[in-house]
């Protein structure tokens, strides 16, 4: 074996919290070469990869590091783009890229840079986090890595639109059960390990608020809103997801005064699972359900999403 | 399902684990495998035998994070297919150009052939990793572990391609320099 491949063998043993780091900005980067679809437009692509989706809470990552634009307004769409590798991508352009200052809100949420910096010197200074939320506190999560995100799960969407403290933010209340409401905090960049300390900036730069509803025996459904803070916004929820054989159909429908933005894909590879995602944005908060269901539950996800857009009240 | 949902089924032995893994999963496993061998069929056949790496080697092992974890083995399952076929179809590939920029780093050294030695110069890579600044280390293991593409290492670093390649360069000189300290170079 010649001595390159030794060193190749040996960076194969990397750490994998070495590795975790890099392989989300793999991911996230994942976002280019978007192309505009109009309302109504199908695309249907063959692939010879699999279905692959991230759930809300894994899109609110997608958030960091992306490129900033600036605000302006803008015409609600849905764009659908596609990478370099054939995953297609779909992000919702709200309304304006204003971002909600933080003097707005009044929510325990503003301790979160607070309690993410001392986490993170807790742990410079020996002490072992839990990786879970058992240890009573609260807050949980950390991550080396990423010690700039916190997740903290609620009883009641009351509860996590407490902890924001947005007047502007009102998610829509189904009249369903709930499997999981919770809050995931985002901080600036800047929260990394490395360098000195005392000079990490932490900076809240978002916060999402996630909702999972019980869906049919297969399936679920997360209702989520986004909100971002301070000076840029930076980009719009994404999914992204690739199949050997999707088709995307978009629409638009109004309801009351909101004109929704729906994507519904049907994964003809897999043959079972079929997706619907609604849109829309108010007060600089972007709201979006998606739902997973099984063909034959097709009825069932139209209600969901109905009952959702009749959930917003003027 | 959360990646935490999906270890529990592993540890369980619940046969939809791996399943889940395919769903989740493939794509990633795919891209690696093929930035290797650059063939489809190979990185196919090297992704399935990842599932069965992670189903034979879970929950013995209980890796905290199961994408890196596979990742790890499908990086280790191609390289091996490459080299016990010995077809020497690296041109063309990541992985030959990865090779071809690691061999500046150890031209005219001896690496160490023995496991316990092995290890040691793994031990302290991951040090040298450790003590990169956060974009050199995105980039080093972008391309040395991930056998990404110049192109896409420097766009998820958030640099220019000449950027990332003339850092690169001077990472490369930099653990030159680190090996000949630990002794690695003479």
């Amino acid at each position: 074996m010649k001595n390159e491949e030794f060193l190749a063998d040996a960076i194969g043993g990397l750490d994998e919290e070495l590795l975790f780091s890099v392989n989300r900005k793999r991911e996230m980067d994942d976002t280019n070469t978007l192309v505009v679809v109009k309302d109504g437009t199908e695309t249907k692509k063959k692939r010879s990869v699999r279905k692959f989706w991230l759930p809300l809470a894994a899109a609110l990552v997608l958030l960091l590091g992306v490129a900033v634009v600036g605000a302006a307004t803008l015409m609600r769409e849905l764009r659908i783009g596609e990478t370099e590798n054939g995953d297609k991508t779909v992000e919702y352009i709200p309304e304006s890229y204003a971002t909600v200052p933080l003097s707005e809100l009044t929510g325990d949420v503003l301790q979160a840079p607070t309690i993410m910096k001392q986490r993170l010197l807790r742990y410079l200074a020996g002490e072992t986090l839990p990786k879970d939320g058992t240890s009573g506190d609260e807050l949980i999560t950390f991550s080396v890595e990423y010690p700039n995100e916190l997740y903290k799960p609620f009883e009641t969407i009351d509860d996590a639109e407490a902890y924001i403290g947005y007047a502007g933010m009102h998610m829509p209340r189904l009249n369903r059960p709930t499997a999981q409401v919770g809050v995931v905090v985002s901080g600036s960049n800047e929260g990394g390990l490395r360098g000195a300390t005392e000079d990490t900036e932490y900076e809240l730069i978002l916060a999402g608020l996630a909702v999972g509803y019980h869906f049919g025996e297969m399936g679920n459904a997360v209702a989520g809103a986004v909100i971002q803070f301070g000076d840029n916004y930076q980009h719009g929820p994404l999914t992204y997801m690739n199949a050997p054989d999707i088709s995307m159909a978009t629409e638009t429908r109004l309801v009351g005064t909101r004109q929704f933005h729906i994507l519904r894909v049907s994964d003809e590879y897999h043959g079972a699972i079929d997706s619907v995602s609604v849109y829309w944005d108010e007060n600089s908060v972007q709201y979006t359900l998606q739902a997973f269901y099984q063909s034959g539950d097709a009825e069932a996800a139209e209600e969901l999403i109905t009952e959702w857009m009749n959930a917003f009240t003027d | 399902m959360r990646e935490a949902e999906l270890l529990e089924l592993y540890q369980n032995r619940d046969e939809r684990a791996i399943e889940e893994t395919m769903k989740r999963y493939r794509n990633y496993l795919m891209k690696i495998a093929m930035q290797i061998l650059g063939d489809e069929q190979d990185a196919e056949e090297c992704v399935n035998d990842t599932y069965h790496a992670a189903w034979n080697t879970i929950p013995q092992k209980n890796p905290e994070m199961l994408s890196t974890y596979l990742g790890k083995i499908v990086r280790t399952k191609a390289i091996d297919r490459l080299r016990a076929r010995r077809r020497i179809k690296r041109q063309g590939t990541e992985y030959a150009a990865s090779l071809e920029e690691l061999s500046e780093v150890v031209a005219g050294g001896t690496m160490p052939e023995q496991e316990a030695e092995a290890e040691l110069l793994r031990q302290s890579i991951v040090r040298f990793v450790k003590t990169l600044p956060e974009d050199a280390r995105t980039l080093f293991v972008g391309r040395y572990f991930y056998f990404d593409s110049l192109k896409e290492t420097a766009a998820y670093s958030g640099m220019s391609e000449s950027k990332a390649k003339s850092m690169l360069f001077r990472l490369r000189g930099k653990l030159r320099e680190y090996l000949k300290k630990e002794g690695f170079i003479v």
